[in-house]
């Protein structure tokens, strides 16, 4: 083995100028030789890669199994796929190819900028924590002086004698109250702490398929799609079901809003996605609930904050539902994102079953 | 008489609830700080003790707990 690599070292040597991780091994998978950048990608030697194969380096097995077979097969000239590959503890999502050289299998890697991948969802979650603290700092402020205001108006209220002028005190507290339920609208989602219990995904989406139904009736058709195989997901299952009613009754909304709409449809679907970043982790198996409608799209103008609070499209919407989502699968987790155009919107909710 | 001692940071709160106690002929004496509050402990003590529960500087727990062991 050590001869092998000193002799194959001399044909790949120009390699190591590359800032491309390559990996040279044996029609059997056998590593004989890497670059300098595949050593700084897994902070190990070159001779620490001896005795491994190209599929230990990898912490799912399947994909690379069946780009290798092909490639030795010589049914494709080169192969890609995306893998994640074993560091330590860590894990790094790359996206690799295989080349067959002569009798040498050559591997490139290249690692995934995580941070592209998950921008988005990380950006999100991260602007909805700074409004939420925003929100909660601004709803404390608030509260007092409501409290002042509501006080002096019941003290006025019992000095007057005349009923019409109580009115005036009694619009103020009511006012008042309606305030201060906003701004308890505001404030809670952040308050209570998660009560987890083990449960299958279906249950929730069958009762909020329920909810929808009674709630809709025949306005909407609601068309199920479920991966039947889904493991049980740890979380609180109030929570969840107030997120998945959220983005539902959104959905719903949009459409009863848009009569030109033909047949408005909402597609319930349930998935797994294995290998997903999520926020600042890889997770070995995430599960993803879509809610899809065929309504106009989100309006352009508020595409960019429709997580954010007292955003909304609808004139009588309170825009709490969806930062509100947010926040709830951010305590779980996990990520709400989107797709919108006219015609077809999808907001997945992205939850983390495994940690890697 | 009861002595009833109330803390709270917002001025508009006190005087509200100063003229809702004195319409029961209860008299109360206010606290801007929970500080000035637990001072006032070392010299006094109130029957009743109401207080606000964030507020700048001390807060209205951690005063609950300080005074408990002044008084005890």
């Amino acid at each position: 083995m050590q001869n092998t690599l000193m002799t194959s070292a001399q044909g790949w040597q120009s390699f190591d100028l590359l800032l491309t991780c390559m990996v040279v091994a044996d029609r059997a998978g056998r590593i004989e030789w890497v670059n300098i950048a595949t050593q700084h990608l897994f902070e190990r030697s070159r001779r620490s890669f001896q005795e491994f194969s190209l599929e230990s380096l990898f912490e799912d097995k399947e994909n690379f199994q069946k780009a290798f077979e092909t490639i030795v097969n010589q049914r494709a000239m080169s192969v890609t796929f995306v893998g994640a590959i074993a560091k330590l503890d860590d894990a790094v999502l790359v996206s690799a190819s295989l080349h067959m050289d002569n009798d040498r299998v050559i591997m490139e890697l290249h690692p995934i900028d995580q941070q592209t991948l998950s921008e988005r969802s990380i950006r999100l979650a991260r602007e909805i924590e700074i409004y939420q603290e925003t929100f909660r700092n601004l709803a404390h402020e608030v509260k007092n002086p409501l409290g002042g205001i509501r006080g002096a108006a019941q003290l006025l209220d019992m000095e007057l004698d005349n009923p019409a002028q109580r009115e005036y005190t009694q619009l103020i507290a009511a006012e008042v109250d309606r305030l201060q339920q906003l701004v308890d609208r505001l404030i809670r989602p952040a308050q209570a702490g998660l009560q987890r219990t083990m449960f299958n995904i279906h249950e929730v989406c069958e009762r909020v398929y329920t909810l929808m139904r009674a709630e809709y009736q025949d306005k909407l058709s609601i068309i199920r799609d479920y991966d039947a195989s889904l493991p049980e997901i740890y979380a609180d299952r109030e929570k969840i079901v107030q997120i998945y009613l959220n983005i539902c009754r959104n959905a719903a909304q949009a459409l009863l809003g848009a009569p030109e709409i033909k047949s408005p449809t909402i597609t319930l679907k349930t998935r797994i996605k294995s290998r997903q970043f999520l926020l600042d982790k890889v997770y070995r198996q995430v599960l993803v609930i879509s809610v899809i409608d065929n309504g106009p799209g989100i309006p352009n103008h508020i595409v960019d904050r429709v997580f954010h609070p007292l955003v909304t499209g609808r004139p009588e919407g309170t825009g709490l539902g969806l930062s509100l989502a947010q926040e709830l699968a951010r305590q779980h987790k996990g990520v709400i994102e989107f797709d919108s155009y006219p015609g077809r919107t999808e907001f997945r909710i992205l939850l983390p079953l495994e940690e890697v | 008489m009861s002595k009833i001692w109330i803390v709270d940071d917002d001025q508009s709160i006190r005087w509200v609830l100063d003229r809702a106690l004195q319409k029961v002929n209860l008299y109360a004496r206010f606290f801007e700080r929970a500080e000035d509050l637990l001072s006032a402990l070392a010299t006094d003590k109130p029957d009743v003790l109401m207080t606000d529960i964030r507020m700048g500087g001390m807060s209205g727990l951690e005063l609950l707990k300080k005074s408990q062991n002044k008084v005890s």
